[in-house]
């Protein structure tokens, strides 16, 4: 009967509200972790952006043979930057950035003749970033800075005099550049940065903290009852094991929305304050998202959302009070999350083999669908759906069996492995 | 509503533990009347009740209640039964008249009935308005157990299932339960089974009695009748003697 569904939903999200553990954990907590990670990236940023201390060691290296005007180009380039002069580039600049560089600017041969042409100079520029943050893409505003105002200097003491007709917009600009930021060993375009981020590091990180949240929420809603002691009388009245079970995960899903929507406004902030730092370089969104992917891929969120919330219902049922749910949810949620670990060190994918036995863990699947939709892998997306699916059949019935009252009264008895505090 | 509430035809319960928590209980309650389940603690009194309520299976024999099997019937007919556990607890952020309300709107969705079973309850409750405004965690042990014993009643259940239901009460709002169980019986017609450990409490509320031990009936009929047929002064007296010799077949029947 939906009445009695909406009533037992609404006196669950009442109930968890009123805890502070829920209150504090997962509706302010989100919002406050990522507004203060943005204060912090947004004054790193500044203080990067105004750093005059440390000079860039950055290598400035042609790409195919330079011509002699080339060189004594690149010479007062380097003279005038501090950057070091290394010669034909051989291989890829990453190895050039992981000999330390913190960037690499690659000049096409020709360079000069362009100058003395009225072109302007094409260079690709490499800088490469130890932390995933949007401090990145202020090291890159640095490098390319350099070398305009380096070229700027070359066009105002030489060029002017060959060029007498050249535009202003040539002078002001001289340089062509396209920006590549190197983020553990993956190659981004500059203007694609912040959408990387979002994507293989906002989500996964959104994702983590609403899981945990979901699993946690979940453990404490059945706590709540087994450590109140009302759980009996609830299953005496006139509702279903099934129906205890969906509004609790509706309850659970709406304090887990809240979350969301608290992360939401942290992420908003933490943009503002971190990448709006930078004068709005590189905020589109640039992976290749095409909307049916999308759609797919928050539909296995919301599936993992649920399943998480009912693998902590499942938690609380064998633990005597709610601190005691809370700590299996808790240690059981990291062992799971681990494979989040995998986005953090840049493996989004592990070999076929051990990545489909990583489907087995319920909290797995949303990783390799954000990932699917990033790379656009369809697969991927699909593999996780299917999964989703199947954790969502078997935790229901388990939750549902494990409801049962006559297990309850008399059946499982882990209370002593999993009581938080003796009574 | 004369007739058979509940009946219970030689039950078992082995606990998957197994403990052998009773052994070959039988029993009746009928409409209209108030009936004790006594006995020391261990007897088996609340693992009766659970099966009565259905929250439990035996493990052997026959139980009917409303003449259904109470696992099988399902949400109907817990919907005219009141089932009051032995260690029930509040929600403890939850306030008082808010409980009253969530537990009205489980049953009913008729708002004119709802506010009807609420007002019944604050009634039955005894608690004043400032009271029903607080959180229940902050209610004192009594007036938890009042609240819910409200809870029970508000509903107007047909068969009315106590569990120690006086147990850390004070005299005068024993009192008070003690009456609404007869008035629930008497004037109401309910069938109403409660448990105790207290013997003088039984003496004084039920209509009839099985006093049961190690999880069987040992003596059972109303309190006058086993007095006499013992010769004995109270009902402790009578278990006392019931213990040292019980019966032919393990149950004295009186009346
Ligand atoms: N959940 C359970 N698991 C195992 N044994 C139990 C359980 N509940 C009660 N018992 C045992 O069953 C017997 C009867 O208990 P109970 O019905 O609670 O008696 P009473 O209510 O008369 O005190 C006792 O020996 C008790 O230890
Ligand atoms: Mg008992």
């Amino acid at each position: 009967m939906p009445g009695r569904v909406a009533a037992l939903a609404s006196k669950e999200v009442r109930e968890l509200l009123r805890e502070r553990l829920v209150l504090v954990g997962m509706v302010i907590m989100p919002a406050l972790i990522m507004i203060l990670l943005g204060g912090l990236e947004g004054a790193a940023i500044h203080k990067t952006v105004e750093e005059t201390g440390r000079p860039l060691h950055v290598a400035i290296v042609f790409k195919g043979a330079p011509t002699r005007e080339d060189l004594a180009l690149a010479s007062l380039i380097a003279k005038a930057t501090g950057f070091q002069l290394a010669g034909i580039l051989q291989g890829s600049p990453l190895q050039l950035l992981s000999k330390g560089f913190d960037g690499v600017i690659v000049l096409e041969p020709g360079a000069a003749s362009n100058i003395s042409q009225g072109l302007p100079v094409s260079a690709s520029i490499y800088v490469s970033t130890g932390s995933l943050g949007p401090s990145a893409t202020s090291l890159y505003r640095r490098v390319e800075g350099a070398l305009s105002r380096a070229l700027q200097g070359v066009v105002a003491a030489r060029v002017r005099a060959v060029l007498p007709h050249a535009t202003p917009g040539f002078l002001s600009n001289p340089v062509r550049a396209e920006g590549v930021i190197v983020s553990w060993g993956r190659e981004i375009p500059v203007e694609k940065y912040a959408g990387y981020l979002l994507s293989l590091y906002a989500a996964p990180l959104a994702l983590l903290i609403l899981i945990t949240s979901a699993t946690q929420v979940g453990a404490i809603s059945i706590g709540l009852e087994r450590e109140a002691r009302t759980l009996e009388m609830l299953l005496a009245s006139p509702v279903t094991s099934s129906e205890i079970v969906v509004s609790k995960i509706l309850g659970v899903s709406a304090i887990t929305l809240l979350g969301a929507a608290s992360f939401g406004v942290g992420l908003a902030v933490y943009y503002k304050l971190a990448v709006r730092a930078l004068g709005g370089l590189g905020l589109s969104i640039g992976v290749g998202l095409t909307a049916p992917h999308v759609a797919v891929a928050a539909i296995v969120v919301a599936a993992s959302l649920y399943v998480a919330a009912l693998l902590g219902l499942v938690l609380g049922l064998g633990a005597e009070d709610v601190r005691g749910a809370q700590m299996v949810a808790n240690y059981l949620g990291f062992l799971l999350l681990a494979p989040y670990i995998l986005v953090f060190l840049g493996l989004p994918l592990l070999p076929s083999g051990p990545s489909t036995a990583l489907l087995l863990d319920p909290l797995y699947p949303p990783l390799p669908a954000v990932v699917g939709v990033y790379l656009s892998r369809p697969q991927l997306l699909f593999e996780a759906l299917a999964a989703e699916a199947a954790h969502i059949v078997a935790w229901t019935l388990v939750a549902v069996k494990l409801l049962e009252p006559e297990r309850l009264v008399a059946g499982i008895r882990l209370g002593f492995l999993l009581r938080g505090r003796r009574t | 509503m004369p007739g058979e509430a509940v009946v219970l035809d030689g039950v078992w319960k082995v606990y998957p533990g197994g403990v052998t928590a009773l052994r070959g209980l039988s029993m009746r309650v009928n409409f209209g009347e108030v009936v004790a389940l006594a006995g020391p603690n261990g007897a088996g009194k609340t693992t009766a009740m659970r099966i009565i309520a259905g929250l439990l299976t035996p493990t052997r024999g026959v139980v009917s209640v409303a003449g259904a099997n109470p696992r099988a019937a399902g949400v109907g007919l817990r919907r005219i039964l009141g089932y009051l556990p032995e260690d029930a607890g509040v929600y403890r952020r939850m306030r008082g008249i808010e409980y009253l309300r969530f537990t009205a709107s489980l049953y009913t969705g008729d708002p004119r009935e709802r506010e009807e079973m609420i007002r019944r309850a604050v009634e039955i409750s005894g608690l004043g308005w400032e009271d029903l405004n607080r959180p229940m965690g902050e209610y004192s042990k009594g007036m938890k157990r009042r609240i819910l014993v409200a809870r029970v009643l508000m509903t107007n259940p047909r068969i009315v299932l106590m569990d120690e239901p006086t147990a850390g009460v004070d005299v005068e709002h024993a009192v008070a339960i003690r009456g609404l169980l007869r008035r629930w019986a008497h004037e109401r017609g309910a069938a109403v089974l409660f448990s105790s450990h207290n013997l003088m409490e039984v003496d004084v509320v039920a209509d009839r009695v099985y006093i049961v031990s190690g999880g069987r009936v040992i003596a059972e009929g109303r309190p006058q009748d086993l007095k006499e047929e013992f010769k004995a002064e109270t009902l402790e007296e009578v278990y006392l003697k019931a213990i040292k010799s019980p019966a032919p077949g393990g149950v004295v029947n009186a009346g």
